[in-house]
């Protein structure tokens, strides 16, 4: 049971994972919660459903859904958050929750309402882990998640662009005087943050189903997620997903299922008010 | 003519304005345009709540679906299982919401920006997740039905039965209409200017001797009761109370009416609150495209007019005052008085 628990939260614990990656990323460099990005998570789900309803393979349905998730990110930041740079954040907020609502309804519109199970090669399988049955899917949550933190911690860290949207989250004003091309950096973080959220919608449409408003609790949760994890502190976020799905999931089991979702808000509520800077972020002073 | 001309055309306009708004029951006979208006002045009362912590202290909040309702919910407990008529639930409910407010306010109004916004989104989901999961007491997923009408009231002259949607209609204006003079009230007060200013300045606020910390609390407080009057008013007119209608959607139309109508102005509040139902409504014709266009005009609005409806219209008076006193400058005979009159709104 304790272990049954433990590997289901892990497994929703990448899912939050790869979410709070997109959040705090687009927070790094604009420092603005984008709260259409649950919608992108749904997108992209829906775009793999398609494309392997067309007959194409698993793989490619698999990319063809991440990739139009990173379109997606790109397009909303060119269409409508570039216009918006000097608005207050106010408005920068409603006009993503508008957003989030044009995409939710595209979405109905053009796929309806009811739920549909994405096919995955892997969930008929189960696997024995020391004579633990685990389904097969969930090992390829976990295995693709890992994968692609390290790609990430790589191309963050290793690569000219990764530096440059690093340099972007230090200052925005000082990467443009420094001749990088600050438009360039947020789009290629929107698109990746994007795509990475899109793919956490790929990997749980198998198992929890793909429906138009499935982005909007994954959204809240992986922005707990990136809350828990310090605002803009990507490894953060990955370990705190990890943590918020593991705690979840021991609630849902041990407490009551219909509280589940309150335990990410309660946390929230916590982390807020007690460790405003995240589990794992320095205090940095106010600028006034 | 004397006579008028001494009232101001103004307090004219004013009192021509209300007597319409008291005749509007009369020539309107079909039921679902009158279940629409009062509607509209149910999410009025909402905005003008927000829109005091919002628009007047700064402070966002997407949570406020939830103080709307606690204050359905309470009324609906007390009404149906207690047996309470409405003017028992509605001070109840007010109460209820306003202390509930408080203690939110002081735990969350501790945070700033961003952090406040994500905090009180998280106290909604909290409290729309007790709606829908405390069974016990609020019927869960199915929510409290048979919530009943106001006791009956008779003016000698007319009569309130309750039983059809008009009779709702003179209630809910003459609470509307106390709102709007309360808010008005209260923003022209030594307090509603302490807000003003902790919007404008929180640091320059703080130096000048506000209590910054304490006038965001009574000003969450207040805001909070409105909404649950509105919430009183709504399980008493809808007679139905459900967790689907105090979600996350319903904090977040608030505020896009506050934002739409324009920020921290009564008349924006009522055009915002106005439009867009009237829009969400129009378009149920056609219920595939309803959230869509909404959803558009939504992200169209915040683009390209920031200030929302109120800004555009002080925008053109700005500019018709502008011509009006260069005109004057450049020496024409004509005796433009350049003095604001018209919307009465700074």
């Amino acid at each position: 049971m304790i272990v049954d628990q433990l590997i289901n939260g892990i497994v929703l614990g990448s899912v939050y994972a790869l979410m709070a990656i997109g959040y705090t990323m687009v927070w790094n460099v604009l420092r603005f919660i984008n709260f259409a990005h649950g919608e992108v998570y749904m997108g992209g789900a829906f775009v793999a459903l398609t494309t392997m309803y067309l007959g194409a393979p698993v793989w490619l349905a698999y990319s063809c859904g991440m990739l139009s998730g990173a379109l997606l990110g790109y397009l909303m930041e060119k269409l409508v958050y570039k216009k918006m740079r000097t608005a207050p954040k106010l408005n920068l907020l409603i006009a993503a929750i508008g957003i989030a609502i044009v995409l939710q309804n595209s979405a109905q519109l053009i796929w309806g309402a009811s739920p549909e199970r994405l096919a995955s090669p892997f969930l008929a399988n189960n696997v024995n882990i020391g004579g633990m049955m685990v389904n097969q899917h969930y090992i390829f949550i976990i295995i693709v998640t890992i994968i692609v933190m390290f790609l990430l911690e790589f191309f963050m860290n290793r690569t000219l662009m990764g530096k440059a949207v690093q340099a972007a989250s230090q200052n925005i004003q000082a990467t443009e005087l420094m001749g990088i091309n600050a438009n360039k950096v947020i789009s290629i973080t929107f698109a990746i943050g994007s795509g990475v959220g899109a793919l956490a919608g790929i990997l749980v449409g198998p198992v929890f189903l793909v429906f138009p408003t499935m982005g909007v609790f994954a959204g809240l949760k992986g922005f707990t997620a990136s809350v828990m994890g310090g605002m803009g502190n990507i490894p953060g976020a990955m370990v705190a997903g990890l943590m918020l799905g593991v705690l979840e999931s021991f609630a849902a089991g041990f407490i009551s299922s219909g509280y589940r979702d309150a335990v990410a808000m309660v946390i929230l509520l916590a982390i807020l008010l007690l460790r405003p800077q995240g589990i794992f972020g320095k205090v940095v002073a106010e600028k006034v | 003519m004397e006579h008028i001309r001494k009232l101001g055309y103004r307090r004219l306009g004013l009192l021509i304005g209300v007597i319409a708004l008291l005749m509007i029951p009369l020539g309107i006979t079909n039921p679902y345009f009158m279940y629409v208006i009062n509607l509209i002045l149910i999410y009025i009362l909402l905005v003008l709540g927000l829109d005091l912590i919002v628009g007047y202290t700064g402070q966002v909040s997407i949570g406020h679906g939830a103080f709307f309702g606690i204050g359905a919910y309470i009324a609906a407990i007390f009404s149906t299982k207690l047996g309470l008529s409405f003017w028992f639930t509605l001070p109840i409910a007010i109460l209820a919401t306003a202390i509930i407010g408080f203690i939110i306010g002081f735990i969350g109004l501790k945070l700033i920006e961003e952090y406040l916004v994500m905090a009180t989104l998280a106290f909604g989901t909290i409290i729309w997740l007790v709606f829908l999961n405390w069974t016990d007491v609020t019927g869960g997923p199915m929510g409290i039905a048979l919530i009943p009408s106001p006791p009956a009231m008779n003016f000698g002259i007319f009569q309130l039965s309750f039983t059809q949607y008009a009779d709702y209609y003179p209630l809910l204006l003459f609470f509307v209409i106390v709102a709007i003079i309360f808010t008005k009230l209260l923003i022209n007060s030594g307090f509603g200017r302490a807000c003003t200013a902790i919007r404008d300045d929180e640091l320059a606020a703080q130096s000048m001797g506000i209590p910054v910390f304490r006038t965001k609390v009574v000003m969450f407080t207040i805001s909070a009761a409105y909404c649950g009057a509105a919430g009183t008013l709504y399980a008493h007119f809808i007679h139905v109370v459900s967790p689907e209608t105090f979600n996350f959607t319903m904090s977040v139309t608030i505020l896009t009416m506050v934002m739409i109508g324009g920020q921290g102005s009564i008349i924006g509040a009522v055009l915002g609150a106005s439009l867009l139902t009237i829009f969400s409504e129009a378009l149920r014709a056609t219920p595939e495209l309803r959230m869509l266009i909404y959803g558009l005009l939504i992200v169209i609005m915040m683009m390209f007019f920031p200030r929302g409806i109120m800004g555009i219209i002080n925008y053109y008076r700005k500019q018709i005052e502008k011509r009006a006193l260069l005109k004057k400058m450049k020496g024409a005979k004509a005796t433009v008085d350049v003095k604001k009159e018209g919307l009465g709104y700074e």
